[in-house]
């Protein structure tokens, strides 16, 4: 089923849309969830509560465009708060190897809650983004916003996972140094 | 500023980026030569009907100096199947597709994962709703044997909504050692020709050697196999599989396979042969 009949479903209040959504993107979020989170059940639960989010969002929402992304960050939204509720030694491996990656650019303490409007830095991180080659820029979105594992990222690209960290550190190198030059405190 | 909270600051990020990321990979892409139809093409326009037609796949690595680039190119003639022989929801997207030509616009490319006017691609949650989406009766189901994959079909048509090319696209979602994706190309009686070329790339800033191998199914299906090893980087390699079955031309790739499971990945692809026979 097409994504705009799978919304207008969900407008209408018809339970049918999140078993439509489920079977064609149920897998998918729970990839996502579970490379956040790095369990099986805490990736189902966070997948579970999403559909709840989901199905009280839409209406206002009416993703007909853009219905996996706007389910993925959800999901996503909804992991990183579960990670960041978790101590230190209790985050998976995944996430820890890929904040340590971001740590290199990253160097203030400050609260970002207040330093940096989040949507601001969404489009100026976006704007970064098409303003590289595609290769950087899926490369990036693939490992920071799907948190997927360097291994997999290799295989979907054809790269060696040698090639895929060393094209991410001359991003993360490049986006920071635009970042700064926009008067973003990393 | 803290990392994870860096992660959430860009939860917003442009949805169209994160759909082009979802997009397959344009590795191997297809293309259509520009010359017409040798007369010697294998035409099949038989009501949809798929008869076997053994194809040599001709392999050949090329060099293009003026974009820095390396790559393999897959060269087969490929029978044209009548577009009435495609049963499934595939047969509406010619109106999809004339409308974008007439708009001057591709699909959005968040919605449908499709970037270039003319491709109208949906996703699927595994390979049987592709099929059924196809509906196309004597094709071959990609064989590889994907647990749990991504899926998607991307129709591809003239100004007039004509399709010309129909392509299946399954990666599977690694979990282990070695990340496949099988990709089913097939010509509809629309295309231009019957000679078709898939061709992978990659910058001459990564060069990699090439061999070429040739493993014949007990069946006599002859598959060809390029193995790949990065110059630079000698833990790792991939490795392509082709075979023209029937009308459609099947391509699995094994991508950033540690050396030392070499063997075990040739033995898939001998598999994933094998099944096809």
């Amino acid at each position: 089923m097409d994504d705009a009949r799978i919304v207008d479903l969900f407008l209408a209040k018809d339970e049918s849309a999140l078993a439509y959504a489920g079977e064609k993107y149920g897998k998918r979020l729970l990839a996502l969830a579970r490379g956040i989170l790095g369990d099986q059940g805490a990736a189902e639960e966070c997948v579970n509560d999403a559909w709840l989010e989901a199905w009280n969002r839409i209406p206002p929402h009416e993703p007909r465009d853009y219905l996996f992304p706007f389910l993925a960050k959800i999901v996503r939204a909804r992991a990183l708060n579960c990670v960041k509720a978790l101590s230190a030694e209790k985050r998976s491996a995944e996430i820890v190897a890929l904040t340590d990656e971001l740590a290199e650019i990253l160097h203030s303490d400050q609260d970002t809650e207040a330093a940096v409007e989040a949507r601001a830095l969404s489009e100026a991180v976006s704007r970064w983004l098409w303003s590289v080659s595609e290769e950087k820029r899926q490369v990036f979105v693939r490992r920071y916003w799907y948190a997927e594992p360097l291994r997999q990222i290799a295989a979907r690209y054809g790269m060696s996972e040698a090639k895929v960290k060393s094209l991410l550190l001359r991003t993360r190198q490049e986006l920071a140094k635009q970042l700064t030059k926009e008067g973003y405190d990393l | 500023m803290k990392e994870l909270d860096f992660m959430k600051k860009i939860n917003d990020i442009d949805p169209a980026l994160l759909g082009e990321a979802s997009a397959p990979a344009r590795r191997a892409r297809p293309k259509l030569l520009g010359r017409l139809a040798a007369a010697a093409a294998a035409v099949i326009l038989l009501g949809g009907t798929v008869y076997a037609v053994v194809s040599q796949i001709e392999l050949r690595k090329t060099d293009k100096p003026e974009t820095e680039e390396q790559g393999i190119e897959a060269r087969t003639q490929l029978p044209l199947v009548s577009w009435s022989g495609f049963t499934g929801e595939i047969q509406t997207v010619g109106e999809t597709i004339a409308r974008q030509y007439a708009e001057g616009n591709s699909q959005p490319v968040f919605s449908s994962m499709a970037v270039d006017p003319g491709d109208c691609t949906v996703q699927f949650a595994g390979i049987d709703q592709a099929m059924e989406y196809i509906g196309l009766s004597g094709l071959k189901t990609p064989s590889f044997p994907f647990e749990d994959c991504e899926c998607s079909v991307t129709a591809h048509g003239d100004a007039e909504g004509r399709v010309e090319s129909v392509r299946l696209w399954a990666q599977h979602i690694v979990r282990n050692d070695i990340g496949a994706t099988e990709t089913v190309t097939i010509l509809t009686e629309n295309a231009p020709e019957s000679d078709f070329v898939s061709e992978g790339m990659w910058t001459c800033e990564y060069p990699r050697d090439v061999e070429f191998l040739t493993y014949t199914t007990p069946g006599g299906l002859e598959c060809r196999i390029a193995v790949l090893r990065p110059q630079y980087d000698s833990e790792y390699m991939s490795l392509d599989g082709y075979l023209a079955v029937g009308s459609g031309f099947y391509e699995l790739n094994l991508g950033a396979v540690p050396v030392e499971k070499y063997d075990q990945a040739l033995e898939m692809l001998h598999h994933w042969a094998d099944a096809m026979d």
